[in-house]
Order: structure tokens, then sequence, then C-alpha cells
């Protein structure tokens, strides 16, 4: 009777006794009252152990104990409800320390349950290395380029009346002003953001069977562009780009000639492309200014030229009113050097 | 009355300066005269000797301890002279101590000032007790005497934070009773620099911290080498040869270098070189050499393993050279060149990343002959090719 009596007693007292706890933050406070905003009583940091309340820990028996972890349904009886667990602190008194900052040993299956925290919230350590002139602030993260480009000319010839028998291209040119800057709130510090302004100037010049040809495109575009720094150390970088361009002026002046008249028109349309390409940096090659070379492709979308010039030679345009033509979707591949300015 | 009148003379008796026994005689003769010798002779004569008494005792409380003579044995003649020098060393101490005393008491209080003063000590008294760092070699002055004492090296005290009307700092002991006083300037407070990290009052979650990687050890990329075969449709280049089969073979070997992060788009670089052999309807063949270059972006893969990349390249060299009847020309060009294509990646235990593709170029072509006299085709400006392609993948570092 005795040993019964004595069983029956530790049965009951097992569900009372108080759970350990390790704490997984760097600096987890103990709380006076359930509230984050209440008193804080004591600290304790990282690896200290913890007595928890039964009330957070108690869990019924036949209850969820036996459950596969996927199926534990989470019950007032260990404190679904509050963020907090109920402790002590080191000198004895009742104390609150956030769910949070604490792992349980349930010694059950509630701790597949468990999911560790990605950061620390209580971490108050300063990422190393320091920044160049901390702790006073500067503004860093912009970046400005200058690119000189050169590439092949690649556009549609005016549809011209007279049979084509040789072509000219010239070297086209391309200079493009980049300003950047690095968005402070994303993860990865590599990614910048910022606004291209770009002037195309190319030339091909036709021989047709009666007179000549010269087709000038003059375009000049702005848009978004993302950098990307795939990789960097102390001397050398390597970023990819890409960007849309949106053409505030994409002209195409048309100019025919034979030996006593020539006439030209201008052509012009509204579109955009897309910019995508890679450089590579020589970083602070010239004092404060990196050197840059790289590739690039823009990718242009079918469009349309229409004229803004009247003609008054048939042998030489299609109409001389509202003429137009076609240019179909086509890509143009350009290299490139440049500076770059990093502050 | 008469008590008070032979006390008086005595005392004057006493300050002079010669205690002859003369004297003592003249005294009572004076005193015989001018007042009745009846009751009075016997309080004189016990004054006389009281008087006796005291000086003996103040001379002999004056000589060296050491010294072998005592009063009684003086010869009151013989000795008057030293007597009269004790006299004078007894007025001149008593000088150097009022004079000690006015020193010590330079600064005279007004009540009200006091008055002040003694709010002013007990409002220090009640200010916070702070930490202190006192250098080496500084002046503190002892309360209790107001004696200088200099410290022999740095230590760290507690003091008052208020200062007194002098601006100095009342350092405590133990058990917080003021013990010494010093000049504010003097200590320096290391709570501000001990505090490095001041625990804040309320809970307040830090914001999640970005992990800057500033600069990289290596860099991650592979080396793709492919072999493509395939048929190129010419379509400008058809009037530009006059006349050739609607195919001809195409051979291309590409090497690119491509990137590897976990991004969609992979970026790199590709060269390429490619002829294409063809032959014209009647006689005569012609071929087509270019070297190209341009940036290439490769997605991850997207289902099953395969990938689909996309590029555009420069012409760095293109020629095209045809033969026909027996004569040749050469034309230079001027190529810009769009490859769509979509890989797959297989792995080996053997030969490491194999790779299979599939791939659509469109080159523009712009020829330049010089003098030689041609025909362009005004319809067309590209030619279309479509390619297998095999290669090798390698993965580096």
């Amino acid at each position: 009777m005795a040993m019964k009596l004595i069983f029956f007693i530790l049965l009951i007292s097992v569900q009372t006794w108080a759970t350990e706890g390790v704490v997984v933050v760097l600096e987890a406070p103990l709380f006076k009252v359930p509230d984050k905003k209440s008193k804080i009583i004591q600290y304790h940091r990282k690896g200290d152990k913890v007595y928890i309340h039964s009330q957070n820990t108690y869990l019924p028996i036949n209850d969820d104990v036996y459950k596969l972890p996927g199926q534990i349904k989470e019950t007032q009886a260990f404190g679904a409800a509050s963020d907090y667990y109920k402790t002590i602190s080191r000198d004895g008194n009742e104390a609150y320390i956030l769910k949070k900052h604490v792992r349980i040993y349930f010694e059950d299956n509630r701790e597949f349950s468990y999911q560790e925290n990605d950061y620390d919230p209580t971490d108050y350590r300063l990422e190393e290395p320091l920044s160049e002139h901390y702790p006073f602030y500067h503004k860093t993260g912009y970046r400005g380029q200058v690119q000189l480009a050169f590439g092949n000319p690649n556009y549609s010839s005016y549809p011209f009346k007279s049979e084509l028998i040789d072509t000219e291209p010239t070297l086209t040119k391309e200079i493009n002003f980049l300003y950047l800057k690095k968005p402070k709130d994303l993860e990865s510090q590599r990614f910048y953001f910022g606004v291209q302004v770009g002037i195309h100037l190319s030339a091909i010049n036709y021989l047709l069977n009666d007179y000549k040809a010269q087709q000038e495109n003059l375009r000049i575009s702005v848009g978004p562009i993302g950098l990307y720094d795939i990789y960097k150390d102390k001397k050398n970088g390597l970023t990819s780009f890409i960007g849309f361009q949106y053409h505030l002026l994409d002209q195409m002046k048309i100019t025919m000639s034979d030996e006593d008249k020539d006439q030209r028109r201008y052509f012009s349309q509204l579109g955009f492309h897309f910019n995508t390409g890679l450089n590579y940096q020589r970083i602070k090659a010239v004092g404060p200014v990196d050197f840059i070379s790289g590739l690039y492709a823009q990718w242009h979308l079918p469009h349309r030229y229409n004229s803004l010039s009247k003609g008054s030679n048939e042998t030489y345009w299609q109409s001389n009113g509202n003429d137009d033509y076609t240019q179909d979707a086509r890509a143009e591949a350009l290299a490139f050097l440049g500076l770059q300015i990093s502050y | 009355m008469k008590a008070l009148i032979i006390f008086l003379f005595c005392s004057f008796a006493f300050a002079q300066e010669d205690f002859s026994d003369e004297d003592l005689e003249f005294i009572d003769n004076v005193q015989s005269q001018a007042l009745p010798e009846n009751d009075l002779s016997v309080e004189i004569e016990k004054k006389k000797q009281v008087n006796r008494d005291l000086i003996k005792e103040k001379v002999n409380r004056s000589l060296p301890r050491t010294g072998l003579r005592r009063l009684q044995d003086f010869d009151p003649d013989v000795d008057a002279k030293f007597i009269q020098e004790f006299q004078e060393n007894l007025n001149s101490d008593i000088e150097s101590v009022i004079q000690e005393v006015d020193k010590n008491n330079q600064r005279r209080y007004t009540q009200n000032e006091l008055k002040a003063y003694e709010l002013q000590l007990k409002e220090i008294s009640e200010s916070p007790i702070r930490l202190y760092q006192v250098m080496r070699g500084t002046n503190l002055i002892r309360i209790s005497d107001n004696i200088v004492v200099y410290t022999t090296k740095h230590i760290t005290v507690r003091a008052h934070t208020l200062t007194d009307q002098y601006h100095n700092k009342y350092i405590v002991d133990k058990s917080g009773k003021p013990v010494f006083r010093v000049h504010y300037n003097q200590l320096s407070s290391i709570a501000e620099v001990t505090n490095l990290h001041r625990a804040p009052y309320y809970y307040q979650e830090l914001p999640k911290k970005i992990k800057v990687k500033k600069k990289d050890r290596k860099l991650s990329y592979e080396l793709n080498f492919n072999l493509h075969t395939g048929l190129n449709s010419p379509n400008y280049s058809k009037d530009l040869m006059d006349n050739p089969k609607s195919f001809a073979p195409l051979y291309r070997f590409e090497m690119s270098w491509i990137s590897q992060n976990n991004f969609l788009l992979r970026p790199g670089l590709s060269l390429m070189y490619e002829t294409i052999s063809g032959q014209f309807e009647t006689s005569g063949n012609y071929q087509f050499k270019s070297l190209s270059i341009g940036p290439v972006f490769t997605t991850k893969p997207l289902w099953k393993n395969i990938t689909l990349s996309f590029q555009a390249r420069l012409s760095l060299y293109s020629q095209l050279e045809l033969t026909k009847l027996q004569q040749s020309k050469e034309l230079e060009l001027k190529e810009t060149a769009a490859l769509i294509s979509l890989e797959k990646d297989y792995k080996t235990n053997s030969l490491g990343h194999i790779s299979f593709g599939l791939n659509f170029q469109r080159k523009w072509i712009d020829a330049n002959a010089g003098d030689v006299i041609l025909e362009v085709n005004n319809n067309s400006e590209y030619d279309d090719s479509i390619a297998i392609s095999i290669g090798h993948k390698s993965l580096w570092p």
C-alpha cells in the first residue's frame, strides 16, 4: 500500500517538475511580466541553462506525445498562445523569457518541430571588418561609369528602288553614362541599380545601281539598369548587367545622292531595346578611377520607322509623302572601354 | 576686597622680570605700610610661598631632563639672568602660536557665507558617487588636517559628482565619508569609457544584419567546348554569291566561359569559329569563315537538366571566299549573330560533363567588296542556320 502511495505521488509530481532549456540567442532578457515593454530583470547569455515552468511544457498523457512530429497540435497546455515561458531569475524571482530565445529539452517528439532562427535579434555585435570610416557615416555605394563602345551597325536598310550593289558599313560608336546606387536593404550587397543614358551613332553607305545612299542612325536612349558583381577582389572585378532602354530619339537620316543632286529625309520611331552584358574592371587602375572593358548585346524588337519630312524625288523614295519601313527584330553586339568611379 | 588687592599685587609682582628676595621684602614693606599687618600677614606669607612654588615648578618643567641643576640649587643672584631669558622665550613661543593660528584662519567667513557653504556641502554629500581615475602625482588635500598628499600611482577612486565653490570634488572612503578633496579637472570619469554597451532599459529587437562579403577568394565558373554541325540557309548571301544551293553544311567550334551563381541567368563570354562550305547550283563553291565573340547568358536548368542560352556575337574576322570557273575572290564581311540554344547536360564518370544541344542562329551580314562589283539582296539581311552540338563542360575551380 505504501509503495502504491509513493508511486502515485511520484506520478503526479513528475508533471510538476520544471523543464530545462538552453538560451539560443546572444543575450536573452528576463522580463518581469510577460510583456516586451516591461522591466528587464536580468540577462542570460547564449548557452545558459534556464528552468522553464511546467505550465509551459506540461503535456497531458495520451495526447500528443505519441504522435508524429507533423501531427503535433499546439495546445494551450504548453503555452501556444503566449510568446513567453515562465522561468525564474538567478535570484529566485519569477521572470518571463521569450520563447524564441530558448530551446527546451522536451525529450519527446516536440523537439522535432523546433525551428532554428535564421538570425539573432539580440546580437548587438558589429560585423567585421568595420567600414573604413567607422564610426563616422560616409555616403557609400555609389558608382558612375562612362563607356565608349564600338561595333558593327546592324539595322535594316531603306527599301531602295534601285538594285543594291555594295555596302560599306562604318564603325558603330556609342557613349553611355551610368549612375548607379547600391540598395541598402538587399541582403546581397552586390547589386547596383541606376540609370543609363546612351548616345548611339552609326552609318552605312550603300552603292546602288543608279545612285548612292547613306543611312545614319542617331539614337538617344535612357532607362534603368541593374548591375551585379559576380566577382570582386582587391584589384579585379567582374560584373554583369541587364537594362532596359527607352528611345527618346531614334532618328534615321537617309541621304540619296547621284552626280548632280542629293536629297535627305529623316525617319524616326519611338521604341526600346534591352541591354545585357558583362564587364571586367581593373580597380583603381589610375588613382581612384577604375578601368573597365566588356561586351554587351542590344536586343531590339521589330519596329517601324516613319518619315518626318516629305520627299521630292520619286526615283529615290517609295513615297514622297508619308513614308515608312519596318525593321525586324535583331541584335547588336558591341565591345566597350570605359572608366568607373566608386565611392 | 583686601584679598583681591593682594592677589592682583602678587600677580603684578609675579609678572615682574626680577624676582629677588629684596623685591619680596620690599613688597612686604609696602604692604606693611599700606595695610595693617595683623590678619593679612599670614595670608601674604602664604601667597609668597605659592608664587615661589609656581616659579620653581615652571622652571623645572622647562628645564631639560638631562639637566643636573634644579631650581632649589640655584642661587637667585647668580641665576637671575637665566630666569630673564626663560621669560623671553616663553613670550616668543606664545607669539608664534598666535601667528600660526592667524595663518590658518586667514579667510574669515561671514555668517551668510558659512550658511551657504554648509548647504553646499550638504548637497555634495547627497550627490551620487561615481568612479573616477586619479593620475599619478595628483595632489589630494586631506580633509581631516588640510595636509596635501600626492598619489604615487594611478588609482581608481569614488567621488561625489557635485563640486564645491572652488570646483573641488570630494573623494570618499569605503564607508562613503569624504576623506580627500581634489580639483575636478584632476579626475577622469571612467564610467563613460567602461560603459561601451549600455543594455536597453526596454527590450528592442535588433534588425537582421546583412553579412557583406566584400572580397571573393575564388571565382566559380564553367568552361564549355562545343562542336556544332548543321545547315546554313543563305538568304542575304544568295544574291551575293549568285545562285548557291539552298543549304550548306556548317561547322562551328565554340569555347565559352560562364560564371556560376545562384541566379536564374548566368552570364559569360563566347568565342566561336565558324565555317560554312557550300556549292553553287551550276559549278564552283564558296566558303564562309568567321571568328566572333560576344556575351552569353545561360539559364539555370529549367527542366530535366535542360538549359536555355542566348548570345549575341560580334565578328572579329569574317571572310567569304568564292571559287567559280577557276576564279576566286574574297569578300570581307561584317557580321552580327544571335544564337539561341537548348542544352542538356549529362554527367559521366569517365569524361565528366557531356552536353548535347540544339541551336538556331541568325546572322546579319554586311559585305564590303571594295572595288569588286556585287549584287546584294535588297530584301533579306540575314542568313539563318540550325545546328546540333556536342560538348564537354568542366567546372572550376
